[in-house]
């Protein structure tokens, strides 16, 4: 187990916690995840027990436009298919890569489709994102053939 | 002499309770208690009073004492057996009565299913209940409360009392000494807080008269005491539920430990030290932890560092147990000294010992108490007091989560030792080159079935490049990366990484690469950015 030392993301997931009990849960993945030196930014992923998108707007803006201490951006998700994906072996993952998945995301601007990726919005500042289960960045990365990997905050 | 006449009226009119007087019959009352009228000239009391059979005072042939006033407390509970204190019991639902016995300090259970009275467990005189160390005639003042069904009795005894023994030691009990002698042993119990003069103390293990103790407790100070000093018993709060968890699940749910019983401990919720849990680290860089290390009553956090990270400085670890209800006990600190880092990352596992090593299964709670079922990880930095929540253990967690066995044979199994990883030169050695390039990985040992590393290869244009290899073979594996070629260069560099599933390096190189100028152009990509910047975006 390696042991995360995100300060903020933590104590935004705690306060996050604090009000929603254990009803969601929370994942980190992408690069920070996978230990690359340099990585970009700090991907959340959030799984929802209700599965009720009512909240998720309230959710996703305690995350918005705020940096870790290091000065990177958290970029908060909902994603309710987190937990299938753990499980997806890289074999399973690849047979699987041109699948489109959804994903939930916080704007307060509007946000337009480009290339693969297309935008609706739900309600007020929550986006649906509708993308390519894995993308074409990852692919030139060998990453649609390794099994993913999301640490438990 | 004066005389005054009290007449007694017939009152077989019965109770009128008007406000106004004038409303009241000469053969009403207005007021009436545990007396009945309905008969004319006859003035009796309310129901009767007969001999009330009390069968618990035949259980035993030596009858019961109970506490007036207090002491009994209805209770109940999804599972049958509370008077018996039994195991594997039913959910089919009972109503109990507890009745504190101040003769041996135990509480007699009624069942209403059952009908029937008991205060022992299988007949062994191990109280259900059992205020232990409290000795007979306490004229304790019990009182009881249930929460969930779990039944917290208090024997009332807000303050010290004497536990009927005493020192029994010819050259005293030092201030350094942690073996207690007493007169019997039989007036106490693991996790007794004891007085002795102004010293509270802790009792950790027993052996006959000789109690095993952690000094000084609450702030009080350790100092000698004399032979025969009397020794007091302090706070005796009781816990009385029906456990039902599985512990140490592996991936098949499979647990080594089960308890499905009815179960009786102190209330408190006590920390690891108070326990008699050793928490230590052990430094498993290059072994997991030695057949010396796996003793009982211990729980081992093996560490070990990777590089690249952002802990620098040194660090306390801290553990506490997670009790029944997700409530915490209080922290204890890990091992006697702080853990180095500098810019790196800190990898954790936990041990959790077992009485007997390399045993599939254990028969009792390996932690003392059946109610913890977790345990959380904390951290703080040397100098700070504040602890920082790291991880949260579940100890029935099964599945994908689940436990692995580790016994005394494996401590050179997981590790890497001996291996290597190359990278050939690609196909085309031209800058900005779509080519291919194979990257082999041998690792030097079978680092245990199923276990699946990556291999991560950076230098070339898109970076870094992942891929699988099977770290459980020594086989020389060979994997083709598409790869597009980086900006031309006479020493361009490739760093070779072998990560394990964690993404922690295992093993690092680096080769250098003669890239020729193509005269082509980097190739442009549409930007993979996140949800409406032109940074971020998720895997």
């Amino acid at each position: 187990m390696g042991v995360l030392q995100v300060e903020v993301v933590n104590k935004i997931v705690n306060k996050c916690k604090k009000k929603y009990g254990d009803r969601f849960e929370y994942y980190i993945t992408g690069s920070y995840a996978r230990n690359e030196p340099l990585f970009i930014d700090y991907d959340i992923n959030i799984y929802d027990d209700k599965n009720d998108n009512k909240d998720w707007e309230d959710l996703l803006k305690m995350f918005h436009n705020i940096k870790e201490s290091d000065g990177k951006i958290i970029d908060a998700q909902i994603d309710q298919n987190v937990k299938v994906y753990k499980r997806m072996s890289g074999d399973i993952l690849y047979k699987n890569r041109n699948n489109f998945v959804k994903r939930y995301v916080y704007s307060d601007q509007k946000l337009k489709d480009y290339s693969y990726v297309k935008f609706n919005n739900v309600y007020g500042n929550l986006w649906e994102k509708k993308v390519k289960l894995v993308k074409p960045k990852h692919r030139r990365m060998g990453l649609d053939k390794v099994k993913r990997i999301y640490k438990v905050l | 002499m004066p005389k005054d006449v009290f007449k007694i009226e017939q009152f077989h009119g019965g109770l009128n309770t008007s406000a106004d007087p004038r409303d009241i019959l000469d053969s009403e009352v207005s007021d009436i208690t545990n007396g009945m009228v309905d008969q004319v000239g006859v003035i009796r009391s309310f129901g009767s009073v007969v001999d009330h059979e009390a069968p618990i005072l035949n259980l035993t042939g030596t009858g019961m004492n109970e506490v007036p006033g207090a002491g009994l407390f209805y209770f109940a509970h999804d599972r049958t057996g509370a008077e018996d204190s039994g195991d594997s019991e039913a959910e089919s639902g009972d109503s109990y009565l507890a009745l504190y016995d101040d003769d041996d300090a135990q509480v007699w259970v009624y069942s209403l299913a059952g009908d029937t009275w008991n205060d022992d467990k299988d007949d062994n005189h191990v109280g259900v209940i059992n205020t232990k160390g409290k000795g007979t005639s306490g004229a304790a003042r019990p009182s009881f409360n249930s929460i969930d069904g779990s039944v917290r009795l208090s024997t009332g005894e807000f303050s010290k009392y004497a536990s009927g023994s005493l020192i029994n030691d010819g050259s005293h009990f030092l201030s350094t000494d942690t073996t207690l002698t007493v007169d019997d042993g039989n007036d106490f119990v693991v996790g007794n807080y004891l007085q002795i003069g102004d010293e509270i103390i802790y009792v950790i293990s027993k052996s006959t008269n000789d109690l095993t103790v952690r000094r000084a407790m609450f702030g009080t100070k350790a100092v000698q005491h004399d032979n025969n000093a009397t020794v007091y018993i302090i706070n005796l709060n009781q816990w009385y539920g029906y456990i039902n968890s599985k512990f140490f699940q592996n991936s098949s749910g499979v647990p080594e430990y089960s308890s499905s019983k009815w179960y009786n401990t102190l209330q408190h919720l006590r920390s690891f030290d108070e326990l008699g849990i050793t928490l230590a680290t052990d430094d498993s860089s290059s072994a997991s932890p030695s057949a010396s290390e796996l003793v009982a009553n211990k729980i081992i956090l093996a560490y070990w560092m990777s590089d690249d990270g952002f802990w620098s400085g040194s660090y306390w670890l801290g553990m506490t147990p997670v009790y029944e209800g997700n409530q915490e006990g209080p922290i204890s600190t890990v091992g006697s000294d702080p853990i180095q880092l500098n810019e790196e990352i800190l990898n954790i596992q936990l041990y959790v010992c077992h009485p007997t090593i390399d045993s599939g299964t254990i028969s009792a709670h390996p932690l003392g108490d059946d109610r913890i079922i977790g345990c959380n990880l904390y951290t703080k930095a040397f100098t700070s007091d504040e602890w920082y929540l790291l991880k949260e253990f579940d100890l029935t967690a099964g599945g994908e989560h689940g436990w692995n066995e580790y016994n005394d044979g494996q401590t050179a199994t997981g590790f890497w030792t001996d291996g290597s990883a190359s990278l050939a030169d690609p196909a085309s050695l031209d800058s900005y080159e779509r080519t291919t390039a194979v990257v082999t990985v041998t690792p030097g040992t079978a680092m245990g079935s199923g276990r699946k590393g990556i291999v991560r290869v950076s230098g070339f244009k898109v970076s870094p490049i992942y891929a699988t290899v099977d770290l459980n073979s020594t086989s020389a594996q060979n994997t083709t990366l598409n790869v597009i070629n980086p900006a031309p260069g006479s020493q361009s560099t490739f760093v070779i990484e072998v990560l394990d599933e964690n993404y922690d390096v295992l093993y690092t190189t680096q080769v250098e690469k003669n890239i020729a100028d193509s005269g082509a152009s980097p190739p442009d990509y549409v930007t993979d950015g996140g949800y409406g910047s032109a940074a971020g975006g998720s895997s």
